[in-house]
């Protein structure tokens, strides 16, 4: 590929020349002198000392924090120095030096202080003059719940984010929306950006090979779990498009920032953040005994198979077998530290967490580097490094085909009969023969099946800041994201799809590294009352992916599981590489005049390898102004607000979350034939070309209002926001008969509208402290167009098979996307009822929508809709001397959720087990209105019948602390922290499932709510301890 | 600011410049574009190959289960909704029946690809004619399938470019046939005597499956004239015993009366045939196959339905032998009602993947097509009654009774058909296109005590995919 060759060359060069430049640049950078002062932070009200307060030399990364008694010790440079000063409760001042080196600096109590800094794209910006709509979840919100991933402590936290644990398994799939489902074929989840770098939250890409049991995408891995969520100082969601619009094709559906802690100067710091704990399920369900399974069994066949049922009594209770209280903990080891010149964070995590289900564990063990160091006055230097090994045993809880017809460990555990056997007589998992030869035995599911997936990560950067002059700023950044994901996987001949084939068993690795470099500009001058800040970004993004995959079936036994493919007498191999590469020019302007009229204004062009030739490039700008009124002159009479301001804006941004190549027709080998017994490859189109591919665009506009009462007691975010997105990426279905299933491009649109509101207060102060931070959103989503021919797309083929549920909503143009459909369950038919031709008494009755007299495709419609009327987060936090207590409520009101596994389980189809609730079902002399007669491979269909509401409010987190005081020769353990808490104690909720926060179908936009049984949520009671030095 | 501070800013401002310049055009790794294809004799045969695969894909499974379990010869166990097809319970929305349409028209596509595309390759020009002449061959095959299970399809004429040409309207059932008889005589005039290698197709697959074709399409004469002419060009024969057709030792010795099967294979990264796997019963030993579904039993009243001392019965059982050493019989409730059937073994198979080839027409069917056509024009004629013979006779049979009314010998062929061609993808059509496909609601037993066939059975309903995807096609009426 001479293009690409030449390419490579340039881009090489280009980087030699900017590492050279910044190597000359710190061989010319002078020290400066500089002097020591002293000086003692204290309290306005109380005059006591403040510790772990901040003292940083304005424009500067000078700085240090206070000791135990408020104390300081900070070496500045000659001349006028200005100090700035801040600590957690208390307004930051600013103290200029006039050659004094003795001081003492007053600070005014501050609950909720609005100079707080925040992180926004390419920059940080006052809480004050944000004119965009950005929630922050701070370190100490992260770590109240026991998390593997720091997804999850996003959860029920900020407005407009709704965060959904689709398996409940450690490290499991997790789905993020921000503000709604922008999406139908791409992804919707938001773009994530760790100290700088961004990396995709779509769930890991599993390495291949083997069977295939156990991948499919419910059971994936979150590849943000390989990220230690202790390490973080903060997160910002960046929710509306004057904040996102900066990320240009990767902002449309919101962006994430997070930042890792860093080193601060002072004495150094030894921490210690551990906590033991135990999980378990929440409820079981209850499906029939053996004695009730007899008597079905007997019933569906028509024949006494089972003579005497009545003696068989409660039989297997499979649940209790695959399920177990499971351990939890996570150890955390943190230095920080340094002096003005350079500043140290080093920490070390392990995270372990066994599943509720039996064999299925994560664990991941990280470390963590960050460095800054100040070269000279003008340059300074600093990188973030972090490498982290996870490995997950993953329980297969695939519902899909590869389970068998039982599905994998949980539904098997709920279908397989109460009548079988577990274990043989010598202790190992039962094969299941004649009429139950289709069941997996789930014990051997959870024992028999090898599926690990073992993840390297290396995610770092390296940055040096360089003043080029007073107010203009540069900042060259390198990175490199480099992920191998291994997978382990063998089936033994316990299970089905071992035994077929021997054993099947197989290795594969996924590669994928990314490399980022960033040059960025930053221009700030302060002009009279004129404050102007530019911002200018270059910046470039490359993926290369690699894979091998080896596959091995027909073992002479099954002893070496996957560690010898070569005993395998038929191996497979196979190969891929991809890669994507991203340009972007980005430049912002931020504008006040007198802090009071604030402008922002951004605009970013991408330009992405993935783009058909005819739209290599996208342009993304947005606005946005805001008015802090209560820095009028006409406020500063009245007490009522102590801040007020209003903020509009509206802006273009992008999903580019195009798979690759897929603007190209694709020439690949689609299936070989056997000519002459030698295998031919054959070589065909997979595809249809697309040159017009591109990103989708979604069109934001917000208007929030921010407010404090009571001296900012008090504090009050509301927006409310519209959003339009065109252009969806679809993968659309199109008629079979063009020899392709489906085309790739740019077809419909869909809208997301909503309000948020978020409110802090501080309901006590006093000695007595207590805290309340609550949100709350709404978003109503709509599907406005699919391609301007067709009004809905229906659930395709495969939706009649039981349990098979590749789709099972509906796009159709004005209702949300992921509405169910299906028909409307209308009873039972009755004896001596008028029953349709090819119906019989004792048959389901649907609704004949159509009124034409028979029950046809024509008789669905949307039964059901999977996305919350509104969810809510609320945290109280109460502190009492040395105690603390915090309760968190988190609500998910107005779903449903399609209860896809009582298909299987309430069908009456014959050969699996049933939900108790289908003892009731209708015999001819129990003529049930609600559950259908049994009979061998009766057909149900997806009716309303089996959509449940899925609101629930849920009690995530109580927990009970005490920080130890400074009492004598104990005074080294202050601030140390004892606690224990309770999680996910308790849920109400009305749904008869495992448990309402589900999405078998992972991070799917089409199948949300779907529950087909996959890895329940559990409930947790952990201890945990925090030590300070 | 300094002079080499702005000297440096320059040069690092140039760097950046220079490092953006690269272009952002897509390099595939892992597969070709369209520009790199088409242009060697390797990338034609590589197409070509391509066209062949959905033979294999459609013989995997789906292509006998659809007609078989319909019939009355043999059905499914009760499991993932297989028996739906046995009740005729199944409506549009059945995957098997979007899968035999997507496989028919996924050959078809890449056959038209191939008819396009290999004329402009620079290579041997009897080996381009070749090419394309099995490319026919493969698309008149593909359209033959579709139109006896769907009847009114779409005939796509060229391949699929862009997103604009991917729907187009059912043509008429007459004109399908007339699309197919037209690519078939095109294929015969350039397909060679004997195939270049085998699993490949020949002069005789085409004129064997013209006249199939036309007796489809009831042209007794064109029937009649192209299936003798199969026979009297003296390429094919009879295997002198019928069970050696189904060993897939002997595959290439079965190659003189198999003129056309779908080429399964055990080796790695082919498709191998799944139908060892579905009609070897539980537990069964090795000799069936490694692995055993138990998916598929023979019906009593068909086993029945056979002279004892016919051989093609000795490729049924009522009993056998499992695993364990245990005979397993009709007293048994793995086998009760249930008949093992054995055309399909391979004691060599890799897990359920079995070497047999899947008979698309064997010389057996040409004489039974040429019996009936001769019958159905001319009345049973001394002709007639050799075609016929010629099969009992190997069979081991007496001769059919002389003196038949012809509706009377044209059942004994259908009857014929039945006990040679069971369970390969036959027999529901012989019931279709005679019109005497309700009779299978009398075919019961133990597990399907009613079959409630109707008139709309004739034909599958078109793939509810389709009909939602296309808007120029429209569901056959019996299907609304």
């Amino acid at each position: 590929m001479p293009i690409s060759n030449t390419c490579l060359v340039r881009q090489k060069i280009g980087w030699l020349l900017c590492l050279l430049v910044i190597l000359g640049l710190s061989v010319q950078a002078q020290p400066n002198r500089s002097i020591t002062i002293n000086g003692l932070v204290t309290s306005a009200g109380s005059n006591q000392g403040i510790p772990g307060a901040n003292v940083v030399v304005k424009n500067t990364q000078q700085g240090t924090t206070t000791n135990a008694e408020g104390e300081f010790t900070l070496s500045v440079p000659e001349g006028k120095a200005v100090l700035i000063v801040s600590s957690i409760g208390f307004q930051t001042q600013e103290v200029s030096l006039a050659g004094q080196s003795k001081l003492t600096i007053s600070l005014q109590p501050d609950d909720r202080s609005l100079n707080e800094v925040v992180v926004v794209g390419y920059g940080t910006v006052k809480k004050s003059d944000l004119t965009g709509s950005v929630s922050s979840v701070k370190a100490a919100e992260l770590r109240q719940t026991p998390i593997a991933n720091f997804v999850q402590g996003l959860q029920a936290r900020a407005s407009g984010v709704q965060v959904t644990q689709n398996s409940g398994a450690p490290g499991g799939s997790i789905s993020v929306r921000i503000r709604g489902n922008n999406s139908i074929s791409g992804s919707s989840e938001p773009l994530y950006v760790v100290d700088g770098f961004p990396i995709a939250g779509g769930d890991n890409p599993v390495a291949g090979g083997g069977s295939g049991l156990g991948n499919e995408n419910g059971n994936r891995l979150s590849v943000l779990s390989t990220l230690n969520p202790n390490d973080i100082e903060s997160m910002e969601v960046l929710k509306d498009a004057s904040a996102t619009a900066i990320y240009g094709t990767r902002g449309a559906n919101g962006v994430v920032l997070i930042t890792t802690k860093r080193g601060k100067a002072g004495k150094t710091r030894v921490s210690y953040d551990g906590y033991y704990g135990q999980q378990q399920i929440r409820k079981t369900l209850d499906v029939m005994n053996a004695t009730q399974y007899a008597i079905y069994e007997n019933e569906i066949s028509g024949q006494p198979i089972n003579p005497n049922p009545e003696q068989l009594g409660k039989g297997t209770d499979w649940q209790s077998l695959v399920f177990q209280k499971a351990p939890m903990q996570s150890h955390q080891l943190s230095v920080s530290g340094g002096n003005e010149k350079s500043q140290f964070a080093l920490s070390m995590n392990y995270f372990d967490q066994d599943g509720i289900i039996i064999n299925s564990n994560f664990k991941r063990g990280s470390v963590r580097v960050n460095l800054d160091n100040t070269v000279s006055k003008r340059f300074k230097i600093g990188t973030s490094l972090t490498y982290t090994y996870s490995v997950n045993n993953g329980a297969v809880t695939s519902t899909l085909g590869d389970g068998g017809p039982a599905g994998g460990i949980i539904l098997s555990a709920l279908t397989v009969p109460p009548t079988l056997s577990p274990f043989n007589a010598d202790g190992t998992p039962t094969v299941f023969t004649g009429p139950y030869l289709d069941l997996n035995n789930p014990v051997a599911l959870a024992s028999q099946v090898l599926n690990r997936n073992t993840t390297r990560r290396f995610l770092g950067n390296i940055f040096a800041d360089w003043t080029i002059a007073d107010g203009l700023t540069y900042r060259a950044s390198f990175g490199g994201d480099l992920v191998t994901d291994t997978r382990d996987s063998y089936v033994t001949r316990n299970i089905r799809a071992g035994s077929q084939v021997n054993g099947i068993g197989g290795k594969g690795n996924n590669n994928t590294n990314t490399v980022l470099h960033e040059s960025l500009l930053n221009y700030h001058r302060l002009l009279g009352n004129h404050d102007v800040t530019l911002t200018g970004v270059f910046s470039t993004q490359g993926q290369a992916q690699s894979a091998e995959s080896m596959t091995g079936q027909q073992f002479p036994n099954d002893l070496v599981l996957n560690d010898n493919l070569a005993q395998a007498s038929i191996v497979s191999i196979g190969s891929n590489r991809q890669a994507w590469r991203l340009d972007s020019y980005t430049g912002r302007v931020n504008y006040n005049f007198k802090s009071r009229y604030l402008l922002t204004l951004t605009g970013r062009v991408d330009g992405s390898s993935r783009f058909g030739a005819n739209n290599k490039y996208g342009f993304f700008p947005s606005i946005a102004g805001a008015w802090r009124v209560s820095e009028e002159a006409f406020m500063q009479g009245q007490k009522v607000f102590s801040d007020l301001k209003l903020r509009a804006s509206y802006g273009l941004t992008g999903n580019a979350d195009i798979p690759l190549y897929n603007s190209l027709s694709r020439l690949s080998s689609v299936g070989n034939y056997n000519f002459n017994n030698v295998r031919t490859i054959g070589i065909a189109a997979a595809n249809i070309s697309n040159p017009d591919l591109k990103w989708e665009k979604s069109t934001q506009a917000d208007i929030g209002l921010d407010f404090g009462l009571l001296n900012n007691r008090i504090q009050v975010t509301a927006d409310v926001y519209y959003k339009k997105t065109t252009d969806l990426l679809l993968s659309r279905t199109i008629p079979l008969s063009s020899g392709f299933g489906t085309v790739f491009g740019n077809f419909g649109a869909v809208e997301n509208r909503g309000i948020e509101l978020t409110v802090n207060a501080g309901v006590l102060t006093g000695s007595l402290k207590w805290d309340i931070s609550a949100n709350v959103s709404a978003n109503r989503n709509k599907l406005t167009l699919i391609d301007g021919t067709r009004t809905e797309i229906v659930p395709g083929d495969g939706g009649s098979t039981i349990g098979a549920f590749t789709n099972n909503s509906i796009l159709r143009v004005g209702e949300p996307i992921g509405s169910f459909y299906g028909y409307t369950f209308d009873g039972i038919f009755q004896t001596g009822d008028n029953i349709p031709t090819g119906r019989t008494a004792g048959n389901i009755r649907y609704r004949d929508r159509t009124g034409d007299g028979a029950i046809s495709a024509a008789d669905q419609g949307i039964i059901g809709n999977p996305n919350p009327n509104y969810i809510f987060g609320i945290n109280n936090t109460l502190k009492y001397k040395g105690f603390d207590l915090a309760l968190f409520v988190q609500g998910v009101q107005g779903n449903q959720i399609y209860n896809i596994s009582r298909l299987r389980l309430e069908g009456g189809a014959g050969g699996l087990n049933q939900y108790a609730t289908y003892v009731d079902r209708w015999t001819p002399t129990n003529p049930s209105n609600r559950y259908q007669k049994a009979l061998t491979g009766q057909r149900v269909n997806q009716s309303d019948i089996h959509i449940e509401d899925g609101s629930f409010v849920r009690f995530k987190n109580i927990t009970l602390g005490y920080t130890l005081p400074a009492v004598g020769k104990m005074a080294w353990l202050a601030n140390s922290r004892i606690y224990v808490s309770a999680n996910n104690f308790a849920t109400l909720t009305r749904y008869s499932g495992y448990d309402p926060e589900v999405n078998t179908a992972g991070q799917s936009n089409l199948n949300l709510g779907v529950d087909n049984i996959g890895y329940p949520v559990a409930k947790s009671f952990i201890a945990g301890l925090q030590l300070n030095f | 600011m300094k002079i080499a501070h702005i000297y440096s800013f320059l040069v690092l401002a140039f760097a950046l410049t220079y490092l953006s310049a690269c272009q952002l055009d897509e390099t595939p790794y892992s597969f070709l574009s369209a520009q790199q294809f088409y242009t060697s004799a390797s990338d034609a045969e590589a197409a070509l190959t391509a066209s062949y695969t959905p033979i294999t894909d459609l013989y995997g499974r789906v292509g006998t289960q659809l007609p078989d379990y319909s019939a009355d010869q043999s059905f499914p166990r009760a499991v993932v909704g297989r028996d739906q097809l046995t009740v005729f319970s199944y409506d549009a929305t059945m995957d098997l029946i979007g899968q035999y349409w997507q496989h028919c028209y996924n050959g078809i596509n890449r056959a038209n690809q191939v008819i396009e595309n290999v004329p402009k390759i620079t290579m041997d020009e009897t080996r381009k004619k070749q090419i394309l002449a099995e490319a026919y061959f493969l698309r008149g095959l593909y359209y033959f399938h579709l139109v006896k299970t769907f009847g009114e399809v779409p005939i796509k004429q060229e391949s699929t470019k862009d997103i604009s040409s991917t729907e187009v309207a059912k043509s008429k059932v007459e004109d399908v046939y007339a699309f197919i008889i037209k690519d078939f005589e095109q294929a015969i005039k350039d397909l060679p005597a004997t195939p270049k290698d085998r699993g490949r197709a020949a002069i005789g697959a085409a004129q064997g499956l013209l006249a199939k074709t036309y007796l489809y399409a009831e042209n007794w004469a064109k029937a009649g004239e192209n299936a003798r002419a199969v026979i009297q060009s003296n390429r094919y024969s009879l295997l002198p015993n019928v069970l050696d057709l189904y060993n897939p030792s002997r595959e290439d010795a079965a190659r003189a009366e198999q003129i056309f099967a779908a080429e399964f294979s055990t080796l790695s990264g082919l498709n191998g045939s799944d139908l060892v796997g579905f009609y070897a019963p539980a537990n069964s030993p090795p000799v069936f196959s490694k692995t055993a579904f138990g998916s598929a039993f023979g019906y009593m009243s068909f086993y029945k339905s056979f002279n004892p001392v016919d051989k093609r019965r000795q490729l049924l059982d009522t009993a056998y032998v499992n695993s364990a050493g245990k005979l397993i019989g009709q007293a048994d409730a793995t086998l009760k009602d249930r008949v093992i059937i054995k055309k399909f073994l391979d004691p060599n198979s890799n897990g359920a993947n079995g070497e047999n080839n899947f008979p698309i027409l064997r010389l057996a069917d040409v004489y039974l097509i040429a019996a009936e056509a001769e019958a159905r024009q001319n009345g049973p004629t001394a002709v007639a009654y050799t075609a016929i013979n010629t099969v009992r006779k190997r069979a081991g049979i007496p001769d059919l009774t002389p003196g038949l009314s012809k509706e009377a010998f044209i059942e004994a062929v259908l009857q014929e058909r039945s006990w040679e061609l069971y369970v390969e993808a036959d027999r529901w059509y012989d019931l279709t296109r005679t019109g005497k496909f309700k009779q299978v609601a009398t075919v019961l037993n133990s597990y399907y005590a009613s079959r409630p066939v109707q008139d709309k059975h004739r034909y599958f309903p078109i793939p509810n995919i389709e009909v939602l995807t296309n808007s120029k096609i429209e569901q056959n009426p019996a299907w609304k």
